[in-house]
């Protein structure tokens, strides 16, 4: 309660010396000016900060005025005679600025210039997309022209690097020009291994060709495999030029 | 580490490798007696009273047959006809016992018999005497229609078998072997007698038709086809033909073995997107189906022990096709064979003392047959120097092993004594392989 009363006090006082003040203003008025001629031109300075920028960034517009009473900036809009405003132009700009006053408008301006955002390694180069279909040709010739056989070392189904490069050329004419066929792998063997062990191991280079493939980006839906082990052999005779051409996989096509 | 590891397995290996080769007697396969039976088998005459002279041929039939039985048992030795005094015996009351207790001939049996046609039936009596005590001890009468004249005389020696060999074996001269016949479209199960006589065809589908393996009671024979395209297992009934796809598909089904009670079957399945084959356990029906084995690389070919407690199989873990042994759910794990070299498609013999298997050792340049003890890993070589030899399979007495060889040119079945001798062709249809021993035949 005492502060209160201090307070009230001390509000009282202030508010009577603004009152005192104010009279005394008004008593002794100078000379007002007498015509528009004499009213002081306005000026205005105007900066971008930075004033260059990378594609998608941002800067601040910067004005300073006098004897204005506001600012327009074009495509931007209407400010006070001080300020300042963010933009984010898609390409380089030149802002006007158009001060406002009692004596006059003035404009000034800024350029913005806009780089290129750069490219990154994150960035994606994209090749132009262009349909392209087989004309005069049908999917089993496609198929007979295009598609390669792979071969194997003796008991192994591992890939080399050779066949891995056939099998990425298969990939790419499945996925690109053969979308809408399936295809079966065979496995084969030669003879020289013992004829149950060669099911599993036909069966084994099969799947080895379609894992590849479907690591490449064909579908395995599309993919069938099956081992034919030693009893279907490519070439009969007994011998070694014979046995490689038996250690294959095979690929068969299957109509849509 | 790996390289410092193979260096005493080789050295084993050519240690235990070579032995085989020198030193037959390290391991001896249910061993012939040290004094071996002598038999004396005087050709069975045509009865008397008898009025069809078609009787001739049929006794010629029973006459070879019932020695070549006897012979191949590897229980006796036979004395040689010439021998023989002269006096033909058609009835008991002809055979007079002083011709044939001569010390020289050694004889310890003799075995007479006779034969007629009744009723277009026909007839065959045949006893067995014990030349020491002068008693018979086997008297039977067989009577069939003329087209099993063979599985008389079989039936004969099956019964001799048993008896003089101290119930050692019920003989093997009624059982059957299926294999795999090559045709000009693939493959077909082909049925015949256990020394190649009364072929037949099991399947003639135009298709692939591999891996036929009968189930212990002789009523069915298991076997991969690719009559649907994608290779499944089937079972086939001897008794009516009835056939049945057995259920899991997909992917591959292949190499079935019966359990030793009949109720299950092991095989080598990749089923659907598995990238290679594993060993599968199920019951006959397809139910129950169980992954023994789960580990990369290719496991094929499984056989039961006789106790039905064990796998053996062959599996490309290692790097290369070996024989390993693991229990009904694919525990206790063991390589039996030596890391070297290709070793495939075992068969556990019926005492489960043994596993024969075909392999081609690093430096030959041919598969051939050994048998592992089990218990001690040692190896022995059965054959040799005479081409590839591969797919044993041993006969219900284990004492004999039927397997192909390309040795004449052409892949074919051969039977032969577990002690590598007594070797016979029994195929020379260009182009047989994979054969699977019956059990002893059912006597009805």
């Amino acid at each position: 309660m005492k502060l209160n009363n201090r307070l009230f006090v001390i509000g009282a006082a202030v508010i009577l010396l603004c009152l005192v003040g104010g009279c005394k203003k008004r008593t002794p008025v100078a000379a007002p000016p007498s015509s528009q001629q004499q009213l002081a031109a306005p000026t205005i300075t105007l900066s971008a900060q930075p004033s260059i920028i990378a594609e998608g960034a941002s800067t601040t517009l910067n004005w300073t005025t006098t004897n204005a009473t506001g600012v327009t900036i074009e495509t931007v809009g209407q400010f006070p005679p001080q300020g300042s405003t963010v933009v984010s132009p898609r390409a380089s700009t030149t802002y006007v600025a158009v001060a406002k006053g009692a004596g006059g408008t003035v404009s000034a301006q800024a350029r913005v210039t806009v780089t290129p955002a750069p490219v990154t390694t994150t960035t994606t180069t994209v090749t132009p997309r262009v349909d392209e279909t087989d004309q005069g040709f049908n999917v089993e010739q496609i198929f007979k022209n295009e598609i390669q056989d792979i071969f194997f070392d003796f008991d192994r189904a591992e890939l080399t690097a050779e066949y891995r490069d056939i099998l990425r050329q298969n990939a790419e004419v499945l996925i690109r020009r053969l979308p809408q066929i399936s295809i079966m792998i065979e496995g084969h063997c030669d003879e020289r291994g013992t004829e149950e062990y060669n099911i599993g191991l036909g069966d084994k280079r099969a799947n080895a060709a379609r894992d590849y493939l479907v690591s490449l980006g064909v579908s395995a839906t599309r993919i069938k495999t099956i081992s034919y082990g030693e009893e279907r052999p490519f070439d009969p005779a007994h011998n070694e030029e014979a046995w490689a051409k038996n250690r294959r996989a095979h690929f068969i096509l299957i109509k849509p | 580490m790996k390289r410092f590891r193979l260096l005493p397995l080789l050295a084993l290996g050519c240690m235990i490798f070579s032995q085989a080769q020198t030193d037959d007697a390290s391991i001896v396969i249910k061993p012939r007696p040290a004094k071996t039976t002598v038999l004396a088998l005087p050709e069975f005459q045509t009865k008397s009273g008898n009025l069809d002279p078609a009787v001739d041929e049929y006794l010629k039939i029973v006459n070879e047959t019932l020695w070549s039985d006897l012979e191949y048992s590897a229980f006796f030795k036979l004395l040689s006809r010439s021998f023989y005094p002269a006096q033909q015996i058609d009835e008991p009351e002809d055979l007079v016992f002083k011709d044939w207790q001569d010390q020289n001939l050694g004889v310890d049996f003799i075995i007479i018999g006779n034969a007629r046609i009744e009723s277009n039936y026909l007839v065959v009596q045949c006893r067995v005497f014990d030349l020491k005590t002068q008693e018979q001890v086997l008297g039977k009468q067989f009577r069939t229609i003329p087209r099993y004249t063979r599985a008389i005389a079989h039936r004969i020696a099956d019964h001799i078998v048993s008896l003089l060999s101290a119930n050692a074996s019920q003989g093997i001269a009624s059982t059957q072997i299926v294999f795999e016949r090559k045709t000009r479209t693939g493959k077909e199960i082909y049925l015949a007698d256990y020394d190649g006589a009364n072929l037949q065809p099991i399947t003639s589908n135009g298709s692939i038709n591999v891996t036929p393996a009968w189930n212990p009671s002789n009523e069915w024979i298991a076997f991969t086809s690719y009559y649907e395209s994608t290779p499944r297992l089937y079972l086939v009934s001897l008794s009516n033909g009835q056939l049945q796809a057995f259920p899991p598909s997909g992917g591959l089904l292949t190499t079935p073995a019966y359990s030793p009670d009949g109720k299950q079957l092991a095989f080598s399945a990749r089923l659907n997107d598995a990238s290679d084959t594993d060993i599968y356990i199920a019951d006959t029906d397809g139910g129950n189906l169980r992954n023994i084995t789960q580990h990369p690389g290719i496991d094929i070919s499984p056989c039961w022990s006789p106790t039905g407690r064990q796998l053996a199989f062959v599996s490309s873990r290692g790097g290369v096709p070996q024989i390993h042994i693991c229990d009904t759910f694919g525990a206790d794990l063991t390589c039996i064979t030596l890391e070297s070299g290709y070793a495939s498609s075992p068969d556990w013999s019926p005492d489960g003392r043994y596993i024969v298997f075909s392999w081609k050792p690093s430096r030959m340049a041919y598969f051939d047959l050994f048998i592992a003890e089990v218990a001690t890993k040692r190896i022995l070589q059965l054959t040799q120097g005479h081409g590839d030899n591969e797919n044993p399979s041993w006969a219900p007495d284990g004492r004999h092993i039927v397997f192909q060889s390309n040795r004449s040119g052409s892949s074919e079945i051969y039977t032969i004594f577990a002690d590598g001798s007594e070797l016979r062709q029994i195929t020379n249809l260009q182009g047989c392989s994979n054969p699977d021993w019956s059990s002893y035949a059912q006597k009805n």
